[in-house]
């Protein structure tokens, strides 16, 4: 539980570090004329001040203070979140290249098959009312502006 | 003098009264029962919360009008606080985290076979708070508008740090954390161009940063999307509901029992409501404890004392109204749902904020009025549809969150028809999801987020203005003030216990005497 609070922490304080750095290369300034990295530059450093406490208090053994209970890391949970994220990434690049109708079809497929557990039947069938009933209701209804695909769909 | 008061008093009659009209039109009567629905709904169905619902939601509401969009939205927030409280009472399961205390008794007394009663006095406590916090904005919100117009860069600057510095110590867990996410929510705030010289920052040529990261992608990933995947590990099963209702109407000794927790949690709720990084999770819990030590029998407590549903859920719905007013009148969000609200207000091309009142009257009042509208809506649409509502909770999730997710994807992509804000969306998802494993608070990061360029703007206005001086944030007595209530907000959790060793150190030699 430690461990998973240092590699947290850790994380945060190298973002913090790297941001400090990043801003120091905007211009920071004077306090009577401050310039575009001034701000950022003092938020980056109490980032990465206050992550460097984490990081401390977590190695003398701190971690877990009042109210505070970082949960476990399961592998197998890490995986079908990333599963599930690799999926809707692959359904943000599809929604512009295939079309709206087409891509929401294939994301409903993948999910209600591989999460929600459906038989084929139940998938299928609900991929479509559903990629059709979105778009009556978002494009047609609603009037966002939906991407259509090479075929117009 | 009693002219003075007679005019004001029939100015605000008539500004209350032309809050009606705006609200009573047809369109903006549909809003906000739309709203309160919608509010109810997403309240009674565990996995989705406000928050994501309202984020879900803001880029439909860009073909309404400001008024009706922001009726509808403020809807959506209330209704859910009512609908919280039926799957507490019902299954004990918090629909919204404001409810998760009403459980404790409110499960308890449908245990019973009184269900009914309390749900029944949960909805009829509502609706008193509702109406009271109504009427406390209204007379609070244009006094304190009016103070707010005198804030220069200083005052604002001050404000937003203890704003800042109360969101970081209010939330719960880790203050360090929490410290830690406020830094990062302010940084995140400033990528995009430079307020000033309009620089990019940390864009590293994207055009989508260009405009900073958007509200809207990081709400629904922070709230939307990491909840579904929290809940997709944790496993898709749930219990069917089995219980029976009888009767909704609380009798005269429920009633006589719950009128000064009622009123107490509402004077409770709306005040501490005002204050930022309260939210509603506090109030209900803050009355709670308080009726319980007020009660002369608190071993009823956690057995079904109505008391203990009545005062909570008053103290909740009250806090709505509370949080409202910072961000009507000093254009500052008190906790995460006003900070959607806000996007919601800045979508629409409207600054909330002291010179809302004067510039979009018809916004300011017609909300303020659509609220006492939707808690008189919300009274009619719990009691009679509370068989519809028990119905909702047998829709399984493993139906609802494939919506869920499609319903993020399609609401992000329609706010600029960008496919890079859908991936920002879920980055922040992940980081949403890590986040809770990791025990961190996302409402630091999002407040701060958002208040982030205010307080940029603040504080090189003020160096300019002082020429480099930073005596000016003590110099002037109201931005000295927020400054001091800052530090005495951070430093009073450790030297209260300490001067309370001192007392007791200091009475213990006079015992022996």
């Amino acid at each position: 539980m430690g461990k998973n609070d240092r590699w947290a922490a850790g994380f945060l304080l190298l973002l913090g570090v790297v941001a400090t750095v990043e801003s120091w290369r905007l211009v920071i300034g004077e306090v009577g004329k401050p310039g575009p990295g001034f701000f950022p530059f003092y938020l980056s450093l109490g980032l990465a001040v206050s992550s460097f406490a984490l990081v401390v208090r977590s190695f003398l053994g701190w971690s877990v203070e009042r109210g505070s209970s970082p949960g476990t890391i399961d592998a197998k949970a890490v995986g079908k979140v990333a599963w599930l994220v690799s999926g809707l990434i692959l359904y943000a690049y599809a929604f512009e290249k295939i079309g709206f109708l087409l891509s929401t079809f294939f994301v409903m497929v993948f999910l209600l098959r591989a999460f929600a557990a459906f038989d084929w039947r139940l998938t299928l069938g609900g991929s479509i009312a559903v990629a059709f009933l979105t778009y009556l209701v978002f494009k047609v209804w609603l009037q966002v502006q939906l991407p259509a695909g090479p075929w117009g769909l | 003098m009693g002219s003075v008061a007679r005019t004001h008093a029939m100015e605000l009659i008539s500004s209350v009264l032309y809050g009606f009209s705006v609200s009573l039109q047809p369109v903006n009567l549909l809003a906000c029962l739309i709203g309160a629905f919608i509010g109810t709904l997403i309240g009674v169905l565990p996995g989705i919360g406000s928050v994501a619902t309202m984020s879900i939601l803001l880029p439909i509401t860009y073909a309404m009008s400001p008024t009706s969009s922001i009726i509808m939205m403020a809807g959506i927030y209330y209704g859910a606080m009512y609908g919280g409280s039926t799957t507490s009472i019902l299954v004990n399961i918090p629909g919204e985290a404001a409810s998760v205390v009403t459980c404790l008794d409110g499960y308890q007394m449908a245990r019973q076979g009184r269900a009914g009663p309390a749900l029944g006095i949960a909805a009829f406590g509502s609706f008193i708070a509702g109406t009271f916090s109504v009427l406390g904005i209204m007379l609070l919100a244009p006094p304190l508008a009016k103070v707010a117009l005198h804030f220069g860069p200083p005052e604002i600057f001050g404000l937003l740090v203890l704003g800042f510095t109360t969101v970081t110590y209010l939330s719960g867990g880790s203050k360090l954390k929490a410290a830690a996410m406020a830094f990062l929510g302010l940084f995140l705030g400033t990528v995009g161009l430079d307020p000033i010289f309009a620089t990019p920052r940390f864009t590293y040529g994207s055009i989508t940063l260009m405009d900073g990261i958007g509200l809207v992608p990081m709400i629904m990933g922070l709230f939307g999307i990491a909840e579904v995947l929290l809940n997709l590990e944790r496993g898709l099963e749930q219990d069917i509901f089995k219980t029976h209702i009888k009767g909704l109407l609380p009798n005269r000794q429920d009633w006589r029992k719950s009128a000064g927790p009622i009123a107490r949690g509402s004077l409770l709720g709306f005040l501490l409501g005002i204050l930022p990084g309260m939210g509603t999770i506090i109030p209900s819990f803050i009355s709670y404890a308080l009726e319980r030590r007020l009660s002369k029998q608190p071993q009823r407590f956690g057995q079904g004392a109505i008391e203990g549903v009545a005062g909570p859920e008053s103290a909740n719905n009250a806090a709505t109204g509370g949080s409202m007013i910072p961000l009507l009148t000093l254009g500052i969000p008190a906790n995460v749902v006003m900070a959607v609200l806000m996007g919601a207000f800045l979508t629409h091309g409207v600054q909330p904020g002291p010179l809302l009142i004067k510039e979009h009257p018809e916004i300011f009042w017609g909300v303020i009025a659509s609220m006492y509208v939707g808690n008189a809506i919300l009274l009619i649409l719990n009691l009679p549809l509370i068989g519809l509502w028990v119905q909702l909770l047998k829709v399984p999730y493993r139906l609802l969150f494939p919506l869920i997710l499609l319903f993020c994807m399609i609401g992000v992509y329609s706010v600029s028809a960008n496919m890079w804000d859908m991936l920002i969306m879920l980055v922040f998802g992940i980081v949403g999801y890590l986040m809770k494993k990791f025990d961190y608070e996302p409402a630091p990061l999002v407040l701060c987020f958002v208040l982030g360029r205010m307080a940029e703007e603040s504080i090189r206005q003020s160096l300019v203005l002082s020429r480099g001086s930073l005596m000016i944030f003590l110099t002037q007595p109201l931005a000295r003030a927020f400054l001091v209530t800052a530090v005495v907000v951070v430093l009073l959790p450790s030297v209260l216990p300490k001067l309370r060793n001192l007392c007791q150190k200091l009475r213990a030699p006079r015992r022996h005497d």
